[in-house]
């Protein structure tokens, strides 16, 4: 089950004098979707380049399907499909012309290509649209003609990134659920991202890149544990004093609190029952309490923990 | 693979309505306008009358030969030469200053002179009459005292005779204008590098995001590439094509008789092109907006060279830096459509093509260098 | 300010492209004038032409060939070359001769006969001074043949002939006061190629950057009021366009300096002032009208390249037809050139010459004004287009 698809090894890519890979290794599974997080320069995009072997890479090892990946190595290539961050269409063809060119580069048969490219509009949705030229699309449809340029050929390993950049919601949903399905019919996906919900919504197992370094790897839940915080509650509580204050840091599992405009702020490790012996204690000492939240961490608190900083930083 | 990317580069090309007009339609857009600014350079019957002024007084009424040649040249007739005035020296003055004359004729001291302002092609017409009145007049002196009894009435004739003693025997005398239409075939031809330049930017990882799509896909990057530079040589190598029926047949270009030579020139310059164009593509990472901006600039200053706004241009390359006309290409081409009805050999033509052919490979092999990365430093 | 600044923000961006340009016509213009400077120095000279002339002689050297080979010389200069077809067709393709004569064995004997004979010729196709040279040559054969005729000796008709030919009208140059310009006005005359090629582009180009839809749209918007922001906006697009011109002009003064500084040259110069504002409010017009640079670049090229062609820039305006003339004759560019060429031949400055030129300049700047009052009304009607 567990077969490898792509092992890097201690991958190390300089621009100039700038690192910007700093001996990154991971694997990638056959059947996983693998999510790759990082903020923007991150190393997100170069890692992708160095394993298409777009990009000279200073040392490290890249193999795919088991064997070296190299400019030359058309086996591996024929079986990777590539949906890069940019829209890379054709103006003067029609949205079906695209598909089918860049079909073409993958399948000789004519018919076979006739239906894989019927195939590639149904999956991403552009039915409608077969005859259209890339100027009459919309943002969103444009990026799912992207998208469908790139797998047509049915590839068992798809890279895609970051394909939802600037895309409406029903698109974004368009897309995701395409991808779901292409890994239902068997591909392996590399996915990267700086959009936390997709991953979470999409991905089997998330590698986190930050400056060239893998900060944290595995499933989401892993990737959650690892870090301290596991649940977050916030009170309103009128008139807490401090020396109530002072106690509840004291209690069992809490790591921090804080307290302004009447809202008691307090973080958890592990544990459970945590949110009720904080009520209990406010209870006993005649707090009244209004609006109670009470969440898990997401990965976007994850990634705030290991880089101190923002995810998405608002571009 | 190779007739898929073939076909499909075909139909990018054609259907680039922009390109398509710099390619095509513009060269046919300049032909048109040569050919208006040089339709009354061919018929060179039209002749200007020339206004010029006669001064009437007593010395003129004691010349009246002089003023019977003057009189029949004024006459109105096909043949009229002068439109003339006879009037005072003081209004004729007037008439100089105001440019409503190119001169007038004066006699002096039983001398006939002339006046004038500014020289050009009418004063010197103007000249000539003189001239030839009075060395008609030397010349029936001189049979007098050479021999007192012939009369002249009888050799009159001989005098005014104006037998042609020159034979042309130039070959394939072309008018000079039909070097301007070479050059915009040049031009045209070199015009292919717009495709070359589009094909290596759509074909290179990092000059465009087609191109590294082209280069994950298991196509050989060089065949590809090949592939749609002869996409490019066809498109171009079509509207050399139709540019050159719309010369021949709408302008009415006399190309003579050299049709096939025509087109293998053109298919050498169309070669040209291209490589040119891809090395301006491969060469930098500049934005596709400044490379077509170089490419039309540097081929409109190559026409230039070959002559298309200035004709001497040729000429005074080919005197003072004929290296400067061997690597142009456009030169090239102009001279080879030249050579093609000048010479009567195949020499000097052949050896353009072969110019041509060294160029497209030397351009051809620096653009290989570029290209011969596999992987990029940067993207 | 704003917008005036933000212009030049666009215009930087767009450096690169705007001195390829600027090298490239600039290098065009130089070239053209130095070789104008090369060839034209025809003044008053009206004996001898700038025709090099070689002379093929297979007939033995007679009297009247040797003669006949001087008087070759004293009209134009002649040039050695060797007897051979591939020579003589090399020498005529690279203009070192513009005109080859071949006397033919035994020409001498058969003319003093009084048989029918010929020269055999090769020439460069259209060339004036050829024609020039035959006429003359042509006379000089006549004359000697109504001599010979009348049964007179070599030598006496060489004698006769020689003194015939010597004799030639007095020319004489009303108020001869050397102002008028040789080379100026062909320099200003292409300059109707380079600026509007230049301007249209680079202004165009800006401007069309400028008005990119999302770009206006925020312009519009913006609490700038759509006057104030054109105003700024021409104010810019001035600027640029007068430094282009001052930089061609500036060029001209150093290249001809005998010329510039004289009445004709300041005239001149006024000229190409009147006719680079009509090139702003042109290049203003396109830039507010196409928004694509390419197109902008294609328009630029037909324009500049097809008025040059149609109004006498490339081919003087004397040969031009009447019906190419009476169509340019609706376009400024037309009487711009025309202006030049009036300008360079004045010697004396009076009404009836003015008047002519003055006429010429209200045309441009009639045209000028109604390029911008369209533009005007275009890009208000543009400003309130109800769907983008």
């Amino acid at each position: 089950m567990n077969k490898k698809i792509i092992e890097i090894k201690k991958l190390v890519k300089y621009y100039g004098k700038n690192k910007v890979l700093n001996s990154l290794s991971f694997d990638v599974n056959e059947g996983e979707i693998l999510g790759l997080l990082g903020p923007n320069g991150s190393g997100k995009s170069t890692t992708i380049n160095c394993l298409l072997s777009l990009l000279k890479f200073n040392s490290g090892s890249i193999k795919i399907f088991g064997e070296e990946m190299t400019p030359e190595s058309y086996e591996i290539k024929r079986n990777i499909g590539v949906v890069f961050q940019n829209v890379a269409v054709f103006d003067e063809l029609t949205v079906y012309e695209n598909i089918n060119y860049f079909c073409g580069l993958y399948i000789n048969d004519k018919d076979l290509r006739k239906k894989y490219v019927m195939e590639a509009i149904e999956l991403v949705g552009l039915n409608d649209f077969i005859k259209f030229y890339p100027k009459q699309l919309s943002g969103g449809l444009l990026r799912r003609l992207n998208i469908a340029c790139g797998v047509s050929h049915k590839p068992k390993l798809i890279i895609l990134d970051e394909p939802t950049v600037a895309v409406d919601p029903q698109s974004r949903n368009n897309i995701l659920d395409g991808i779901k399905k292409l890994n239902s019919m068997g591909a392996t996906i590399i996915y990267t991202t700086h959009y936390m919900e997709e991953v979470e919504q999409l991905c089997n197992r998330i590698i986190i890149i930050d400056k060239g370094n893998i900060i944290a790897s595995g499933t989401k839940e892993e990737i959650k544990e690892s870090i301290g915080i596991k649940e977050k509650v916030t009170v309103k509580v009128d008139g807490l004093s401090n020396e109530h204050i002072e106690k509840i840091i004291k209690m069992k599992n809490v790591e921090h609190v804080s307290y302004s405009d009447n809202n008691l702020y307090v973080e958890f490790s592990n544990g459970n029952h945590n949110l009720l012996n904080l009520l209990d204690y406010l209870k006993d000492n005649k707090y009244k309490c209004e609006k109670i939240f009470s969440e898990l961490p997401t990965l976007n608190d994850v990634f705030l923990e290991l880089t101190e900083k923002e995810l998405r930083d608002n571009v | 693979m190779f007739k898929h990317i073939y076909i499909n580069r075909l139909k990018i090309f054609v259907k680039n309505k922009s390109l398509i007009f710099w390619t095509m339609f513009f060269p046919i857009i300049l032909g048109t306008f040569f050919n208006m600014a040089f339709s009354n350079l061919n018929s060179t019957e039209k002749f200007n009358i020339i206004n010029i002024a006669v001064i009437n007084d007593t010395n003129l009424e004691n010349n009246k030969g002089f003023k019977d040649v003057i009189d029949q040249l004024s006459k109105k007739s096909n043949d009229q030469l002068f439109n003339t005035k006879y009037t005072s020296i003081k209004d004729a003055n007037k008439m100089l200053e105001d440019n409503k004359i190119d001169g007038y004729i004066y006699i002096k001291n039983n001398d006939i002179r002339m006046m004038i302002d500014s020289n050009g092609i009418n004063q010197t017409i103007i000249k000539s009459v003189i001239d030839s009145y009075k060395q008609n007049i030397s010349m029936v002196t001189n049979i007098y005292n050479y021999n007192p009894n012939v009369m002249i009435n009888n050799i009159m004739d001989d005098i005014n005779s104006n037998t042609d003693y020159f034979k042309d025997t130039s070959n394939n005398y072309i008018d000079a204008t039909v070097i301007y239409f070479y050059t915009l075939i040049g031009m045209t031809c070199v015009y292919g590098g717009f495709w070359g330049c589009k094909s290596i930017n759509e074909s290179e990882a990092n000059l465009s995001y087609h191109g590294a799509r082209l280069v994950v896909s298991p196509v050989h990057k060089l065949k590809a590439l090949i592939a749609s530079l002869l996409a490019a040589f066809t498109v171009q190598y079509v509207e050399v094509i139709v540019l050159l029926i719309y010369l021949m047949f709408v302008i009415g270009i006399d190309f003579g008789n050299q049709t096939l030579f025509i087109f293998i020139l053109s298919f050498f310059g169309c070669l040209a092109g291209i490589a040119l164009g891809s090395l301006i593509g491969a060469s930098n990472k500049k934005s596709e907006n400044f490379k077509t901006g170089l490419l039309s600039s540097v081929s409109m200053f190559m026409s230039f060279l070959a002559g298309m706004m200035y004709m001497d241009m040729k000429m005074i390359i080919a005197n003072n830096l004929p290296i400067l006309g061997y690597i142009n290409p456009v030169n090239l081409i102009t001279d080879g459509f030249y050579a093609l009805y000048y010479y009567p050999t195949y020499d000097r033509f052949i050896f353009n093509i072969v110019l041509l052919s060294i160029f497209t490979v030397v351009i051809s092999l620096i653009t290989y260098l570029f290209l011969r990365r596999k992987k990029y430093d940067s993207i | 300010m704003i917008v005036f600044k933000s212009y030049f923000k666009v215009l930087k961006k767009l450096l690169p492209v705007v001195f390829i340009y600027f090298g490239i016509f600039f290098a065009i213009s130089i070239a053209i004038n130095l070789s104008y400077r090369n060839t034209n120095n025809s003044n008053f000279d009206f004996e001898k032409t700038n025709v090099n002339i070689a002379c093929i002689n297979n007939d033995e050297d007679t009297i009247l060939i040797n003669n006949f080979i001087d008087y070759l010389d004293s009209i134009g200069n002649l040039k050695e070359i060797e007897n051979n077809e591939n020579e003589v067709l090399d020498s005529l393709f690279f203009r070192h001769v513009d005109y080859v004569i071949e006397i033919p064995k035994g020409f001498t004997k058969d003319f003093l006969s009084n048989k029918d004979v010929s020269f055999e010729i090769k020439k460069v196709p259209d060339s004036t001074s050829a024609t020039l040279v035959e006429v003359l040559l042509n006379q000089y054969m006549n004359k000697a043949s109504v001599y010979s005729k009348l049964g007179i000796s070599e030598e006496d008709i060489v004698k006769y002939v020689n003194k015939d030919i010597s004799i030639s009208t007095n020319v004489d140059i009303y108020k001869d006061d050397g102002n008028t310009t040789n080379y100026i006005n062909f320099y200003f005359n292409y300059l109707n190629y380079i600026l509007l090629a230049i301007v249209i582009s680079v202004v165009g180009m800006t401007l069309a950057s400028y008005n990119r839809i999302d770009l206006k749209k925020r312009n519009i918007v913006s609490p700038i009021n759509n006057k104030s922001r054109n105003r700024q906006l021409f104010m810019a697009t001035f600027i640029v366009t007068f430094a282009i011109w001052l930089v061609f002009v500036i060029s001209a003064l150093i290249l001809y300096k005998e010329e510039a500084f004289t009445l004709n040259g300041l005239l001149i110069v006024s000229n190409s002032f009147i006719f680079m504002l009509f090139a702003l409010s042109l290049a203003n017009f396109l830039g507010n009208l196409v928004s694509n640079p390419e197109t902008l670049s294609a328009i630029s090229n037909v324009i500049s390249l097809g008025s040059s062609f149609m109004c006498g820039v490339f081919v003087p305006q004397q040969f031009l037809g009447d019906f190419v003339l009476n169509i340019a004759k609706i376009l400024p560019n037309y009487w711009y050139v025309k202006n030049n060429d009036l300008i360079a031949n004045i010697s004396s400055f009076n009404r009836s010459n003015l008047e002519p030129i003055i006429f010429g300049m209200i045309f441009i700047i009639v045209f000028t004004i109604i390029t911008f009052v369209v533009n005007g009304i275009v890009s208000r009607k543009r400003a309130q287009r109800e769907a983008w």
